[in-house]
């Protein structure tokens, strides 16, 4: 993690790349879903606000019973709160309903459980920033970058592949990986639909009926103990079956 | 051969209930539907032996087998109806939650003038409470 609290900047990928977006100031919103995170929400949003003060920062507080919201509350970022725990699904939603609301032209999404290296949002923003594409989505699978992953995890995602390739027609190595940035044109052809961790199965799909132009960027996961604790159990798996079959037409 | 044929009654049964949930779908079919199971239930109550009739008629046995065949779908679209209706009653919720997520939000000062006047991360309010004059000029700059 990249020391923040003292003033220092964050790791920085490529300045030029930061000059780039900054002169182009394409309005970028990273979208944050946050479900009783408090433990750690804090060092990401330092990381991310550190590493892109001219981004906006959207925290969806998904009807947390800690002090997620509490704590948030105290960083120049977008505050949004559920009521009642919808899913992760539903909370990307409401912070992309809302950053299109507040003309953002790019919209990453990004976890609030440190998995992810804000470091790396650049990565994805560029060829979206740069017209290449509509869609960039991070992929686990792209050099071995996903540390600390288990055996079992690596199968399930690896069993979960074939699955989204057949479902969707697109051939993505990575079904559910969170990090992706989209246009603002793909952001408002999403319907999402589904509350829960299904959703990452239905954004593949709308890309791929849409047409979007998209493309796969490796991206680095670190699986820590606490990530672990709070991710997605091999049940998860049936879960995201159920609520893909229930899916209502469009 | 038999079990080749279940598993397509399986899948047949499945494919209906989806088509139907997604399609053709309606309070007054979903009783209708009920309706007529609940009388084919009372019927067998009344005349046991139409059950054999109409388990002979359709080449199953006996009556018995159709019977617990019957309720078996009863159970299955009953399910499937409270399914749908659990759905549509989450979506109804997750669309008064997120219009309430939109109207509470709290903004904070526009990122391209946090940049702008240099006070960037750093400076962030400490007590976390939203400047509501620049909330305002903020929201009624977005309205014009």
């Amino acid at each position: 993690m990249v020391s923040t609290g003292n003033g220092q900047l964050g790791t920085v990928t490529t300045p030029t790349v930061h000059e780039h977006t900054r002169r182009t100031s394409r309005s970028v919103f990273v979208v944050v879903p946050a479900y009783n995170e408090a433990a750690v929400l804090a060092t990401v949003l330092e990381d991310l606000l550190a590493t892109y003060p001219y981004m906006d920062v959207v925290v969806v507080d998904d009807g947390s019973s800690d002090e997620t919201y509490e704590l948030t509350a105290a960083y120049p970022v977008h505050l949004l709160r559920h009521v009642v725990n919808l899913g992760q699904g539903a909370a990307i939603k409401t912070g992309i309903d809302y950053a299109l609301a507040h003309g953002a032209e790019i919209i990453v999404t990004f976890d609030a459980d440190g998995q992810m290296d804000a470091a790396e949002i650049l990565r994805l923003v560029e060829p979206v920033a740069l017209g290449e594409c509509d869609v960039a989505l991070g992929t686990r699978f792209g050099k071995d970058r996903a540390d600390g992953m288990t055996m079992s995890r690596k199968l399930l995602l690896q069993a979960a592949v074939p699955f989204t390739r057949i479902s969707t027609g697109l051939p993505v190595s990575d079904a559910h990986n969170g990090f992706r940035a989209l246009s603002r044109k793909a952001a408002q052809l999403l319907r999402l639909t589904q509350n829960r961790m299904a959703h990452a199965s239905e954004i593949i799909s709308d890309i791929s009926s849409a047409g979007a132009r998209w493309i796969e960027v490796p991206v680095s996961i670190r699986y820590t103990a606490y990530s672990r604790r709070k991710g997605q159990s091999f049940l998860g798996a049936v879960d995201v079956l159920m609520d893909l079959f229930g899916r209502p037409t469009r | 051969m038999i079990v080749v044929f279940k598993l397509f009654l399986i899948a047949a049964l499945t494919v209906i209930v989806r088509i139907y949930l997604r399609h053709a779908r309606s309070i007054l079919r979903d009783r209708l539907i009920v309706l007529i199971l609940f009388a084919g239930l009372f019927a067998a109550i009344v005349y046991p032996t139409l059950t054999t009739v109409v388990a002979r008629w359709l080449g199953i046995g006996r009556g018995a087998d159709l019977a617990s065949y019957v309720a078996f779908m009863l159970i299955f679209f009953l399910v499937a109806v409270l399914y749908a209706r659990h759905q549509e009653t989450q979506r109804a919720v997750t669309h008064l939650v997120r219009e309430i997520a939109l109207l509470k939000a709290i903004q904070p000062k526009p990122a391209a003038a946090r940049t702008a006047d240099d006070e960037g991360v750093h400076n962030r309010n400490p007590k976390g409470r939203v400047d509501q004059d620049l909330y305002e000029t903020t929201l009624r700059r977005q309205r014009r």
